[in-house]
C-alpha cells in the first residue's frame, strides 16, 4: 500500500471527514474512468462512484478497506456498483442500444485491455500461462461483465466449478505476477 | 459471525456477484481478518488487470460520444464531491449511533470471537505457525512481505505483545499491539517489499516476576 494511501486510510478509519474527501480528489478521476468504460453513460458512471465513495465510508472501519488500501478497494467497489447498474433491467436495455460502442471498447481478445500498460506484457504473459479453462472463466467475469451464475449458464459448468475456478485463477495469477517482476 | 464465504471472495473482487451477495460478503469481510486477507490480495490482483489508460480510453469515448468535458478532471472531481459530502455527513451520524452499540457490545463480550484461527486458508499468501508457549498465534503475510497479519488466541487478556521480524543478519520490530480482553491478538502492518527468514512474538507477562511468552517461526 502506498504510504499516501495508508495515511489516508488511518484517517478515515479515525472518522475524518477530509479524508473522505482526499480520498475522492485523489481516486474519482479513476473511478469514473472505470465505470464509464462499463456503463458508456457518463451521468450513470457519476453515480456508480459516488455510491463506492458512500460505500467506503460506510466501511472505513473494516479490515478490508485497511488491508487492501484505498485505491484497489474504491476500484474494486466502483466496478461491481456499476455492473449492479449494468445489469439492472433498465441498463440492460440501455446496453442493447450501444452494443456497437461497447464492441468498439472491449475488444475481441481480450488481454488487449491491459496491453497499454506499462507492465502489460507481464499481466498478459501471466493471464496466458492459466489453464484454459482458469482463464475462460476470468475473461469472462473480467473483461465480458457476466456474473459466475452467468458463465456456469455460458460453459454449462456447474456454479461450483466456476467459482473454484475464479478462485484458482486470481490466486494463481498473482503469484504468476510476483514470478514475473522478481525474475 | 456468518460462515466463511470462502467461495465467493475472489468472485467479487472480479465483479461476478449479484449486488445483494457481493454486499453480504464485503459486510462479511469487514469483520473477518481471514476473509479480509484474501479479499484485499483478490482485489490487488483485480486492480491489476485494470488498464491504466482507462482514464485516456474514457476521454476519448466522452469526446466521441459529445458528452460535455465542462471542465477538468479535479473541478468535476469537486463538484461532485459536494452531493457526496452531504450524504456522508448523514452517514457519519448513523455511524455513530452505530458505534455506540457495537462498544456496549464490547464490554459485555457479546462479541464473539473476530480472529477465526482454524479457519485460516491455504492461498498464495503465505502463513506460518509460530512455536512457543503460552498461546497460540499464526503470521499471514503477503509473499513479497509488503503486508503482515498477525493473530493469536489463548494468550492473557491485556498484555502487550511485539512482532518482529528478520530479515537476512537485520531484526526489527514489525508492530505492537495488546491483546483483547478474550486474550486474542489481531495486527496488520505494512512495509516496504522484503524477504523475511523468520518471526518472533513477545507477549509480556502479567507481572514482573512472569516473563511472559515468546514464540517464533521457524
Amino acid at each position: 500500500m502506498a504510504s499516501d494511501d495508508a495515511a489516508l486510510v488511518q484517517r478515515l478509519v479515525a472518522g475524518d471527514a477530509a479524508a473522505l474527501e482526499a480520498a475522492y480528489r485523489m481516486h474519482a478521476p479513476r473511478c469514473n474512468a472505470v465505470a464509464y468504460r462499463i456503463l458508456q453513460d457518463f451521468a450513470a458512471a457519476q453515480d456508480a462512484v459516488q455510491e463506492a465513495f458512500l460505500s467506503l465510508w460506510r466501511h472505513r472501519e473494516g479490515l478490508v478497506v485497511r488491508s487492501a488500501g484505498v485505491g484497489p478497494w474504491l476500484i474494486v467497489v466502483t466496478r461491481n456498483a456499476a455492473l449492479a447498474s449494468l445489469r439492472s433491467s433498465r441498463a440492460r436495455v440501455a446496453r442493447e442500444d450501444r452494443t456497437t460502442a461497447l464492441d468498439a471498447t472491449v475488444p475481441s481478445d481480450p488481454t488487449h485491455a491491459v496491453e497499454q500498460r506499462d507492465d502489460a506484457a507481464t499481466v498478459r504473459r501471466a493471464i496466458g500461462q492459466l489453464p484454459q479453462d482458469v482463464r475462460t472463466v476470468i475473461e469472462l467475469a473480467y473483461f465480458r461483465y457476466l456474473t459466475m451464475a452467468q458463465i456456469a449458464q455460458t460453459t454449462e459448468t456447474p456454479l461450483s466449478t466456476v467459482k473454484d475456478r475464479a478462485q484458482s485463477g486470481l490466486r494463481r495469477l498473482a503469484q504468476l505476477l510476483v514470478h514475473e517482476r522478481t525474475s | 459471525m456468518t460462515a466463511h464465504p470462502y467461495e465467493d471472495l475472489e468472485a467479487l473482487a472480479l465483479g461476478g456477484l449479484d449486488e445483494q451477495t457481493s454486499r453480504r460478503v464485503l459486510a462479511h469481510a469487514d469483520n473477518c481478518p481471514t476473509c479480509a486477507a484474501v479479499l484485499a490480495q483478490a482485489m490487488h490482483t483485480v486492480n491489476e488487470l485494470e488498464p491504466q489508460t482507462t482514464l485516456a480510453l474514457a476521454s476519448r469515448a466522452l469526446r466521441a460520444t459529445d458528452v460535455p468535458l465542462r471542465s477538468s478532471t479535479a473541478e468535476r472531481a469537486a463538484k461532485r464531491w459536494r452531493g457526496v459530502a452531504m450524504v456522508a455527513a448523514a452517514a457519519a451520524l448513523v455511524l455513530a449511533a452505530w458505534s455506540v452499540n457495537a462498544v456496549r457490545n464490547a464490554h459485555s463480550n457479546v462479541a464473539g470471537p473476530v480472529v477465526p484461527i482454524a479457519a485460516l486458508v491455504h492461498s498464495h499468501f503465505l502463513h506460518h505457525a509460530l512455536r512457543g508457549t503460552g498461546g497460540s498465534a499464526k503470521v499471514i503475510q503477503a509473499l513479497d512481505g509488503s503486508w503482515i497479519y498477525l493473530v493469536g488466541d489463548g494468550f492473557a487478556p491485556n498484555r502487550k505483545y511485539t512482532l518482529e521480524e528478520m530479515t537476512g543478519d537485520v531484526g526489527g520490530e514489525v508492530g505492537q499491539g495488546t491483546t483483547n480482553t478474550s486474550g486474542q491478538i489481531s495486527g496488520y502492518w505494512t512495509q516496504t517489499r522484503r524477504h523475511i527468514d523468520s518471526f518472533r512474538l513477545v507477549v509480556s507477562g502479567s507481572n514482573p516476576l512472569f516473563q511472559g511468552s515468546t514464540l517464533q517461526w521457524p
